[in-house]
C-alpha cells in the first residue's frame, strides 16, 4: 500500500520529463507550442551541423580534463590528508566546507577575475615582461578545465577521503614491513587497493563534468566554446525557442550519460566489494613522511589558497569596489560599503534569500519523506522495491540543463498554475535529488537489525506504525544529513533553475547570474560573500551531524 | 540649504504642473496593490530609481521588476502565456514588442503623459512608446589607450592592433551586432559594408554574453581596451565614479530607443497603465535624466547635453522601431553569417 | 493448541535453484508446551518460526492457533503478524535504542488494534511484566544503557506483556556469555510455566534444547526427522542424523543378523567384524545395514584384561588423545579403523597407547536399519 503510493508519487515526478524530452525531440510545434508534426529533422541536424559535432567534442574533451585534474588534486590532497602525518589539516577540511556552502558560480566568477586578462595572473606577467598581452586566456579550454577541475576537487577530497580512511592499514604496513619505501606501498598497494574506487569517483565526476553548466556559460561561452548543456541553453532562450533542437540535444545527454551510469553502477559495485575484504572501525595508523611533511604541508597550504582563499579574497575585492577593477593601490583608495549597504536594505535581497532557503527546504523535506518510505522498501526487498529504487533513481540520467528544458516544457503544459512560481523549481530540485535521498536512507536501513523492525510488526505495529515510530527515528541521523546535504546543493547549483525562475520566483545562485550578465557584479560579490557565511554554518551543521551519526558522503 | 529648498520647491511646482493621472487610473491601480516590470534597463542605474520614487508617488503600491535582454523578456512572457499565468504588467526594450506581438501578447494602451511626444517616438495602435533614447558608440579604456591612439572612426577599428581586443556584447537587438551590421551597411553601401563587416570580423571581435552595461565594465576593469556598441550615457555614469573610460564620437552614432508597453491580460491592467504613464510623465522622464539616462520626452532635457546629437555635435543613424521591428531579423542573419 | 500442517516454504536464489526453506513441516502442541525446534543452521528451524510469527508467507500448509486460523495456504488466509497477537524474542533482542525501557515493553499495548489501553493500565502492564522478568524499577532507563542481559529481559517482558498465547523465542541465549545463558535458561524455562504460555524455541544448542522443553522437533534440511520428548530424542534417536546432532555419538557401521521386533534387542556384524547386541527402537530386517550409535557417556573404559559382565559389548582399542576436561576425561579410542570417542572419570588418568577395553550396555546402544 505504502509501496503503490509512493510508487505513484515518484512516477508522477520522474516520468513526464522524460517523455516530454523524448516528444519534443521528435515532433515540431507551432508558435506557442502546441505540437504539429512527427519528425526526426532535430537529429538530423544534430547529426549533420558541424557546430553540434564541435559540441559533443568540447563535452568530452572538458569533462575527461576536468575529471583528471579534480581527481589529482583532490586525491593527492586526500592522501596527503587521511593517510599521513602532514601538518595543517584542518586547512584541508574548512576549505572543503566553505565550497559546500558556496554557490559554484561564485567560485567561478571569482576565478574568472583571477585569471582574466586583467586578473593578478596577467597583471603581475604584463608587469614583469612589459608586454602587453596576457599571458593566460582563461576563456579558453584550458581555463574551462582548470576552473571545473579546481570546482570537483573539494569533493574528490571528501569521497576520496572516505576511502582512504577505510583502507585497511595492515596491507600498507605489510608492504612497508617488507621493505617498501612509502612511495613503493602508495604506488603499488594504496593506489592499487583504491583504484576501483578511484575509477567509479572519476567516472562520477565525468558524469556531473557532462552535466556543468556555470564553467561553459561564463567561461565558454566569451570564448565561443560551446558544450552541450551551453547548446541546450542557448537553443532554449532564443526566440522563437529551439526547443525540438534542445531536446534532441537533451536527449543525447541523457544516453551518453545513462550508458555511463551503467558502467558507473558496475563500477561502484566492484569499489564496494574490495571495500568490503578491507577492514572497518578502526583509524589506520598514518605514514611518516619525514622531512617530507613539510612539502605535505605547503601543498595543503596551497590548495587551501587555490581553493578557498584566493576566490573568497576574490569576491571581497569585487564587494568592496564601485566598479570591477583589477588589484591595486589605486583600487584600494575607492573601496565602499556601498554594495553591502545596498544588499541589506533592498528588500528584493532578504526576499529572494527567503525564497532560495524555502525552496531547498522544501525539496529536501519532500525527498526525504518520498525516499525515507521508498529507501526503507527498497533495502529490505519489500513489494516493488526494485521498481521504486528504479524510479527514484531515474533522474541521474539528467544533466541539470535538460532536466530546467524537460520540467519547464512538462509544466507549460500542466493546466496548473506552477510555471512562473516557485512551485517549479521546488519540484524540479525534488525530481533531481530524489537519487541522493535514497542513497542516504538506503545505507542508513542497512545500518539498522532488521529484527528492530519485525519486533515492532510481531507486536502489533501497522507497516505504517513501523515506519513511523520505529524506522523513521532510527534513521534521524542519515535523513537530517541526507537533508542537509540537498539543501545545501540545492542552494548552489545553477543549472536546473536557470531555466525555470522567473522575477516573481528566483532563487539565489540564477539572480547571481542574472547579475552577472548585467553588470551588477559589486552587488553579486557582497551579496554572495554573506550568502556563503550563512551557507558556511548549514555546512558545518552537515559535518557536525556526518559525525555524530557516522554516516558517509554520498554525492552521488 | 536655501539652494536646496528653492530646488525642491521648483521640483514639486514642476511636478503639480505635470499632468497628474487620472485619479480613477489611481485608485484602481492602488487597489491592485502591485505591478510586476520585466525591464531591459540596468537595475541599480536607473531602474531602481524609477521604482523608487513611483513608490515615493503611489506608495500603496509595490513594483516588482526584474532585468533579461530583450529576447529573455520576451521569452519569459511568451512562456508565461502558454502556462496561461502572465505574470508581467509591463515591459520595455528595443525589440521586445516586436517578438511578443506575434503571439498577440501586447496590449493597445496609448498613454496620456505621451500625448506631447512626436509621432516617431509612439506606435499609432498604442503597442509601444519611447522611454528613453540610445546613443550606440564605441568606448576605450584610459589608462591603457590614450586619446591620441584611440580609435576615431571605423576604419581606425581595422588597424591590426585591435585585433582580438575589441568587445561587444552576444544581445541580437538594434543595441548588439545587428545594429552594427546595419550602421555599416547604410554608411558605406551594401557591397563596401560587407566587405567592411568582413575586415571587422577578421578583427576576431570577443563576444561577451552579457549586456552591454557589462561590456563597458570589461573595458574600465582593463579586460578589453576597447569596446564598441555601448551606450554613451553609461560611459559618463562610470566616468563620474572614477572609472578610466571615454566613449568615442565615432560618427555616425547609432541611436535607438527604449519601448516600453504593458502586457496584454496584465495581471494588474490599471497599475501597469499607471506606471507606464509615470515613467512617460515629465516626472518619470526627469528622473531618467536625473540619472543620466536621455529622457525620450522633447520636455526633459538630457542632465549632460553633450550625450545628446544636438549639443553634443555628433551625427546619428536613427534605428526607428519599424526597422527594429522589420529589418533586425535580417541583420542579424547577416551577423551570424560573417561572425560565426 | 498450535497446529502446523503441511507447512511448506521454499526459497528460490535467483539461479532459480533451490536454496532452503521448509517442507512438509507438521506439528501440534497442547497450550502450556515448551517446544524446540533444534538443527544445524540452514536447516530450517527458523525459517518455521517466522512462518508462524508471519514474518514470512509460507507457500502452502496451514497454521491454526486455537479456534483462529493463521495461515491456510488453501484458503489464501493470512493473518498479517501485526494482527496474529504472538509475543517474539529476538535473537538481536530488537531493543530499540531510541526509546526507554518502559516505552519498549509498552509499545505492543500502545499500538494494539482490537483495544485502546488506557494510560493506567498500560503502566500496570508494563511494571507487571518488568517485575516478572525482574527488571522492576527499569522503567525510565534509556534502552541503550542496558546490560546484554537485561536487553534480553526487556525483550521478554515486551513480548509478554499483552498476555499472548503463543511466545517465539529465536535463539535468545545466543548472545549471552556462558554462565548467563545458564542462569536464563533456567529463568526462562521456570518464568514460560508460571505465565502458562505455550512456547516455540528455536537453538542450534542441543543442551538447551535438552534442558528446557518439553517437545523437542530435530530438523534437517528442511524436515522434521525426529519429534519427541527430551529423553527419547537423546536416548533413542531415530536416525543417524540425530544421534550425531544431538550429542558427538559414536557410529558403527553394520548389518543386522537376524529380524528384530520394534523396541527389542537384536545382534549387529560391525563391518570391522565384532558382534554387539543393541536395542532396535524402529525393529530390524535380518541382513540389512545398520548404523548403531553408542554415546560416548554410556561406554565404560578400563585398561585391557577385564572381562566385561554377561550380555555387555566389549571392544578392544588404544587410547590415541586424551583431554582432561575437570568433570571428566574424553578420550580418542582407536578401534581397529575407527575412532571412537569416550568419556572417562576425571579420577581416571589413561595415557597416549594405553591399551583398553570398552564396555557398553545394549540398552544404551541403538541401532537401525
Amino acid at each position: 500500500m505504502i509501496a503503490l503510493v509512493v510508487g505513484l508519487i515518484l512516477a508522477l515526478l520522474m516520468l513526464p520529463p522524460l517523455w516530454i524530452l523524448i516528444q519534443d525531440s521528435v515532433t515540431t510545434t507551432d508558435a506557442i507550442g502546441n505540437v504539429t508534426g512527427f519528425t526526426f529533422a532535430h537529429f538530423r541536424r544534430l547529426v549533420t551541423d558541424r557546430d553540434a559535432l564541435r559540441s559533443v567534442w568540447n563535452t568530452l574533451l572538458f569533462a575527461s580534463g576536468s575529471t583528471v585534474l579534480s581527481l589529482i588534486s583532490g586525491g593527492v590532497l586526500a592522501w596527503l590528508v587521511e593517510r599521513t602525518n602532514a601538518p595543517l589539516k584542518i586547512l584541508a577540511y574548512l576549505a572543503t566546507i566553505i565550497s559546500m556552502g558556496t554557490p559554484y558560480i561564485l567560485h567561478v566568477i571569482a576565478w574568472l577575475f583571477l585569471l582574466g586578462k586583467v586578473g593578478p595572473l596577467n597583471d603581475t606577467y604584463r608587469s614583469l615582461t612589459g608586454s602587453s598581452d596576457a599571458l593566460f586566456n582563461v576563456n579558453s579550454m584550458a581555463g574551462m578545465i582548470l576552473i571545473e577541475g579546481l570546482l570537483w576537487s573539494p569533493l574528490v577530497f571528501l569521497l576520496l577521503g572516505a576511502t582512504f580512511r577505510a583502507a585497511n592499514a595492515d596491507m600498507e604496513e605489510a608492504a612497508r614491513m617488507s621493505g617498501a619505501s612509502v612511495l613503493d606501498t602508495l604506488w603499488r598497494i594504496s593506489l592499487r587497493l583504491a583504484m576501483p574506487a578511484l575509477l567509479a569517483l572519476a567516472l562520477f565526476v565525468f558524469i556531473r563534468a557532462i552535466g556543468g553548466f556555470e564553467v561553459p556559460a561564463l567561461v565558454g561561452m566569451p570564448g565561443r566554446i560551446f558544450v552541450l548543456t551551453t547548446d541546450v541553453y542557448e537553443a532554449t532562450i532564443i526566440v522563437p525557442p529551439d526547443l525540438g533542437y534542445a531536446a534532441a540535444f537533451s536527449v543525447v545527454m541523457v544516453a551518453i550519460v545513462a550508458a555511463l551510469l551503467y558502467f558507473y553502477g558496475r563500477l561502484s559495485k566492484r569499489a564496494e566489494r574490495f571495500h568490503s575484504v578491507t577492514g572497518k572501525g578502526y583509524r589506520p595508523r598514518p605514514f611518516d613522511l619525514g622531512r617530507g611533511r613539510w612539502i605535505a604541508g605547503a601543498i595543503i597550504v596551497g590548495n587551501f589558497i587555490l581553493v578557498l582563499a584566493l576566490p573568497l579574497l576574490t569576491l571581497l575585492w569585487m564587494s568592496l569596489l564601485p566598479f570591477l577593477r583589477s588589484f591595486s593601490l589605486a583600487g584600494l583608495a575607492s573601496l565602499t560599503l556601498k554594495n553591502y549597504r545596498t544588499v541589506f536594505t533592498t528588500p528584493g535581497y532578504v526576499e529572494l534569500a527567503l525564497n532560495s532557503l524555502s525552496v531547498a527546504a522544501g525539496a529536501a523535506t519532500c525527498v526525504m519523506l518520498l525516499t525515507a518510505m521508498a529507501g526503507w522498501i527498497a533495502a529490505r526487498n519489500g513489494p516493488g522495491g526494485r521498481w521504486l529504487d528504479q524510479l527514484a533513481t531515474l533522474s541521474l540520467v539528467f544533466p541539470g540543463i535538460c532536466l530546467g528544458v524537460a520540467v519547464m516544457e512538462v509544466y507549460l503544459r500542466v493546466p496548473l498554475p506552477i510555471y512562473g512560481s516557485l512551485w517549479i523549481i521546488a519540484i524540479a530540485y525534488v525530481i533531481r535529488y530524489m537519487p541522493f535521498g535514497m542513497r542516504y536512507v538506503y545505507a542508513g536501513v542497512l545500518q539498522l537489525h532488521h529484527e528492530l523492525e519485525e519486533a515492532a510488526g510481531v507486536a502489533g505495529a501497522s507497516s505504517l506504525t513501523t515506519l513511523r515510530r520505529i524506522v523513521a527515528p532510527l534513521l534521524t541521523p542519515a535523513l537530517v544529513a541526507g537533508w542537509l546535504f540537498i539543501f545545501l546543493i540545492a542552494n548552489k547549483e545553477l543549472s536546473i533553475a536557470v531555466l525555470l525562475a522567473s522575477p516573481g520566483a528566483q532563487v539565489i545562485a540564477v539572480s547571481i547570474f542574472d547579475q552577472w550578465v548585467n553588470g551588477q557584479g559589486g552587488e553579486l560579490a557582497a551579496f554572495g560573500l554573506v550568502w556563503t557565511v550563512l551557507m558556511t554554518v548549514i555546512a558545518c551543521l552537515f559535518f557536525m551531524q556526518m559525525r555524530r551519526g557516522s554516516t558517509d558522503i554520498y554525492g552521488n | 540649504m536655501r539652494f536646496f529648498l528653492l530646488f525642491a520647491t521648483l521640483l514639486l511646482t514642476r511636478a503639480a504642473c505635470a499632468a497628474d493621472a487620472d485619479p480613477a487610473l489611481v485608485a484602481a491601480a492602488q487597489k491592485e496593490g502591485q505591478v510586476t516590470w520585466y525591464s531591459t534597463l540596468i537595475v541599480n542605474q536607473i531602474v531602481r530609481p524609477m521604482v523608487d520614487a513611483f513608490s515615493k508617488k503611489y506608495p500603496g503600491i509595490t513594483v516588482q521588476y526584474s532585468r533579461a535582454t530583450s529576447s529573455d523578456v520576451a521569452l519569459k512572457i511568451r512562456n508565461e502565456a502558454r502556462a496561461r499565468r502572465v505574470q508581467a504588467d509591463i515591459f520595455d526594450g528595443s525589440n521586445t514588442v516586436f517578438l511578443l506581438e506575434e503571439a498577440n501578447l501586447v496590449a493597445d494602451y496609448q498613454p496620456k503623459s505621451a500625448a506631447s511626444y512626436p509621432a516617431e517616438l509612439k506606435d499609432p495602435n498604442g503597442h509601444w512608446t519611447a522611454l528613453n533614447l540610445f546613443y550606440w558608440t564605441s568606448a576605450y579604456n584610459t589608462n591603457l589607450v590614450s586619446a591620441a591612439d584611440s580609435p576615431k572612426t571605423y576604419e581606425d577599428l581595422l588597424d591590426p592592433k585591435w585585433k582580438g581586443k575589441i568587445a561587444w556584447t552576444y544581445d541580437l537587438t538594434p543595441g548588439g551586432p545587428p545594429g552594427f551590421v546595419h550602421n555599416i551597411l547604410t554608411m558605406y553601401g551594401q557591397d563596401k559594408g560587407m566587405a567592411y563587416l568582413k575586415k571587422f570580423a577578421a578583427q576576431e571581435p570577443v563576444t561577451i554574453p552579457a549586456a552591454q552595461r557589462v561590456v563597458l565594465d570589461k573595458v574600465i576593469s582593463g579586460e578589453y581596451p576597447l569596446a564598441v556598441m555601448i551606450l554613451n550615457y553609461h560611459a559618463t555614469i562610470s566616468q563620474k565614479q572614477g572609472a578610466p573610460v571615454q566613449w568615442i564620437k565615432m560618427e555616425p552614432l547609432l541611436q535607438s530607443m527604449s519601448l516600453v508597453s504593458v502586457v496584454k491580460d496584465a495581471p494588474h491592467p490599471n497599475a501597469a497603465r499607471l506606471l507606464v504613464e509615470f515613467m512617460l510623465s515629465d516626472e518619470g522622464q526627469q528622473v531618467m535624466a536625473d540619472n543620466d539616462y536621455l529622457p525620450a520626452s522633447p520636455a526633459v532635457p538630457a542632465k549632460v547635453p553633450g550625450n545628446k546629437p544636438d549639443a553634443g555635435h555628433f551625427k546619428v543613424n536613427v534605428v526607428s522601431p519599424e526597422m527594429a521591428r522589420d529589418d533586425n531579423p535580417k541583420w542579424t542573419e547577416i551577423y551570424k553569417d560573417i561572425f560565426r | 493448541m498450535l497446529t502446523v500442517r503441511g507447512l511448506t516454504k521454499i526459497y528460490v536464489n535467483r539461479y532459480d535453484a533451490h536454496a532452503g526453506g521448509v517442507r512438509d513441516i507438521a506439528f501440534s502442541l497442547p497450550p502450556g508446551t515448551f517446544f524446540t525446534l533444534l538443527g544445524p543452521s540452514g536447516c530450517g528451524k527458523t525459517t518455521t518460526l517466522r512462518c508462524v510469527a508471519g514474518l514470512e508467507r509460507p507457500d502452502a500448509g496451514t497454521i491454526t492457533l486455537g479456534e483462529r486460523v493463521l495461515f491456510d495456504g488453501a484458503q489464501r488466509i493470512a493473518v498479517p503478524m501485526n494482527q496474529r497477537g504472538i509475543g517474539m524474542v529476538f535473537q538481536s533482542y530488537a531493543i530499540w535504542p531510541h526509546m526507554t525501557v518502559f516505552e519498549n515493553v509498552a509499545f505492543p499495548l500502545r499500538v494494539a488494534k482490537q483495544r485502546r489501553y488506557p494510560r493506567e493500565e498500560i503502566r500496570t502492564l508494563v511494571d507487571q511484566a518488568l517485575g516478572t522478568v525482574g527488571l522492576a524499577g527499569y522503567g525510565d532507563r534509556p534502552a541503550t544503557r542496558l546490560s546484554g542481559g537485561q536487553q534480553q529481559r526487556v525483550a521478554l517482558a515486551r513480548a509478554i506483556v499483552h498476555h499472548p498465547q503463543l511466545l517465539l523465542l529465536d535463539e535468545p541465549l545466543s548472545n549471552l556469555d556462558a554462565t548467563l545463558r545458564e542462569e536464563m535458561r533456567t529463568e526462562l524455562r521456570r518464568l514460560q510455566q508460571d505465565i502458562g504460555v505455550t512456547a516455540i524455541y528455536v537453538t542450534h544448542d542441543q543442551a538447551e534444547a535438552l534442558a528446557m522443553s518439553d517437545v523437542i522437533a530435530v530438523m534437517d534440511h528442511g524436515r522434521i526427522v525426529q519429534f519427541g520428548a527430551p529423553r527419547d530424542i537423546y536416548f533413542r534417536p531415530e536416525n543417524e542424523f540425530v544421534a550425531s546432532f544431538i550429542g558427538a555419538a559414536n557410529l558403527l557401521e553394520g548389518a543386522t543378523t537376524a529380524d528384530v521386533p520394534a523396541g527389542g534387542v537384536g545382534r549387529v556384524r560391525l563391518d570391522s567384524g565384532e558382534e554387539i547386541a543393541c536395542t532396535f527402537p524402529a525393529g530390524g530386517t535380518s541382513g540389512q545395514a545398520a548404523t548403531t550409535s553408542i554415546r560416548p557417556e554410556s561406554i565404560s573404559i578400563v585398561t585391557s584384561g577385564v572381562i566385561p559382565a554377561d550380555g555387555t559389548n566389549l571392544l578392544r582399542g588404544t587410547v590415541n588423545a586424551a583431554s582432561f576436561l575437570g568433570a571428566s576425561v574424553r578420550y580418542d579410542v582407536q578401534v581397529g579403523q575407527r575412532m571412537l570417542r569416550v568419556i572417562g572419570p576425571a579420577e581416571q588418568a589413561l595415557a597416549r597407547g594405553t591399551a583398553v577395553s570398552l564396555t557398553f550396555a545394549p540398552q544404551t546402544t541403538v541401532s537401525g536399519n
